[in-house]
């Protein structure tokens, strides 16, 4: 299959900013292939990829991301014995990205504010060895019934779990660090074959931007000075992306820090469509599905200005 | 909503697990439990929790580790594959066909080394899940839906 004219045209807004565009369009035919994270709670990497291997699984590392893996020639991955004693995690690649940047250290108390599905809250636990302490917002119910099946699957006994609105997260509780992954227009999940992103409505996507940059903002107020925040999504909008980061950076409200990541990736952009950012946005990074055979990201790393 | 649980309580749910599975106390060492309206949770003790707990409407905390709506306490999959790895009592291992038979959701006929009541079942020496022993029969516990997904996923090399 290949893509549609509609797609083409919903796409072709980036071609001045997505490098190599061809590829990157020829790239959205690729299968995603099937990537999974080793629960390091129950399992070392290395015995993880052991154990697999001797049951007669396909698994091949991902150099860089010591507990990931793709997984090959499974049907269900969601329905074997190893996801059942809950030793894997079926996750995107690029979404193992942001819980690594955020880095939790060992007893910190994070929030992850729109939590749900739960594949980088439970991750954030694996990184932190459990021993710390995650809030895991998120106000839509069936999601969250999702959440809490993998932290029992996982056996993640370091997560609590509340159901506010994002924007409504009490201020009184401060923060080591932050994940907030809002709500996207999901562009970077799309792939020749899946239903279209929602960014096709102009109405849907402003809405968007609005629930973003409110979320932003309580994911500060809520943040101790001088703690640290991701904002990551899975669409290429800029709009959604550098120029929501763009507001609490140019008012000296938070920094943007440089990240480095173990895959290929582009840097952030300092301007589009006629508008300017800071500079500092440079910093965060945009990754394609032809750089790396998974979902499209966007990932900025910001420090909460004492 | 969740409430840390009372002394009387903790000794109430630790004595379960000693009597029940022969779960030493000092497994809980460092979690503290929690009161749910139909479970109760088990989760790390950290210096913030009673605060947060204070301060935020927390709906679950931790992972759920017993069933209580009915006067019979039930052990949670999640629970058991926590905290089994301690136990010394009320076990079962199972390989080869029974295990599929398990796996099938059907009945095991007995009898068993075991008392009636919840039991812990392995699979070389994971804890898999729970399972119900009662006159002579062990019954799997384990959620339908996760169940069937199970069917037929252990390899020959198990049988």
């Amino acid at each position: 299959m290949r893509l549609n004219d509609q797609m083409l045209q919903a796409f072709d807004r980036y071609r001045e900013i997505i490098p190599e565009y061809e590829r990157f369009l020829s790239g959205l035919e690729n299968p995603l292939p099937v990537s999974i994270r080793a629960n390091t709670l129950k399992v070392g990497a290395a015995s993880f990829l052991d154990f697999m291997l001797q049951r007669g699984y396909d698994l091949e590392p991902v150099r860089g991301v010591e507990e990931a893996f793709l997984l090959g020639g499974v049907e269900s991955p969601g329905a074997t014995l190893e996801y059942f004693l809950g030793y894997y995690q079926i996750q995107g690649l690029t979404s193992m990205l942001p819980p690594k940047i955020l880095a939790p250290l060992p007893g910190e108390v994070i929030l992850d504010l729109c939590a749900a599905p739960g594949g980088k809250t439970t991750h954030l636990a694996q990184l932190m060895g459990d021993p710390g302490l995650i809030v895991a917002n998120d106000f839509r119910g069936e999601r969250i019934n999702v959440l809490r099946s993998h932290i029992d699957r996982l056996g993640i006994a370091s997560v609590l779990v509340c159901g506010y609105h994002g924007t409504a997260f009490p201020l009184r509780r401060k923060f080591d660090r932050v994940l907030l992954d809002p709500p996207c227009s999901g562009e970077g999940t799309y792939r020749v074959g899946y239903p279209p992103p929602s960014r096709d409505n102009p109405k849907v996507a402003r809405h968007l931007v609005r629930i973003q940059k409110g979320l932003l903002q309580q994911a500060l107020a809520v943040l101790r000075p001088g703690g640290t925040l991701v904002y990551s999504t899975c669409t290429y909008a800029p709009e959604e992306n550098e120029a929501v980061l763009n507001e609490p950076v140019k008012s000296g409200q938070a920094e943007i820090l440089p990240l480095s990541i173990p895959l290929p990736h582009a840097r952030g952009l300092t301007s589009w469509q006629g508008e300017s950012y800071h500079p500092d946005l440079v910093n965060a990074v945009r990754i394609y599905p032809h750089q790396v055979n998974s979902w499209g990201f966007f990932i900025g790393h910001l420090r909460k200005r004492g | 909503m969740v409430i840390f649980a009372s002394e009387a309580e903790r000794k109430g749910i630790l004595d379960y697990f000693s009597n029940r599975f022969g779960i030493p106390e000092e497994a809980f060492a460092g979690f503290r439990f929690l009161m749910g309206e139909k479970k109760i949770w088990v989760v790390r003790e950290h210096r913030d929790l009673e605060g947060i707990l204070n301060q935020l409407k927390v709906e679950s905390a931790g992972i759920p580790l017993l069933r209580t709506k009915t006067s019979m306490w039930k052990p949670t999959t999640a629970g058991l594959h926590f905290f089994g790895l301690f136990a010394t009592r009320n076990l079962i291992d199972l390989e080869g066909n029974a295990l599929h038979a398990f796996l099938e959701g059907q009945s095991l006929e007995g009898p068993f080394p075991l008392e009636p009541g919840f039991v812990i079942v392995r699979w070389k020496g994971k804890v898999l899940a729970c399972a119900v022993y009662g006159r002579g029969k062990l019954r799997s516990q384990i959620p339908e839906p996760r169940g069937r997904g199970l069917r037929g996923k252990i390899g020959s090399e198990d049988s």
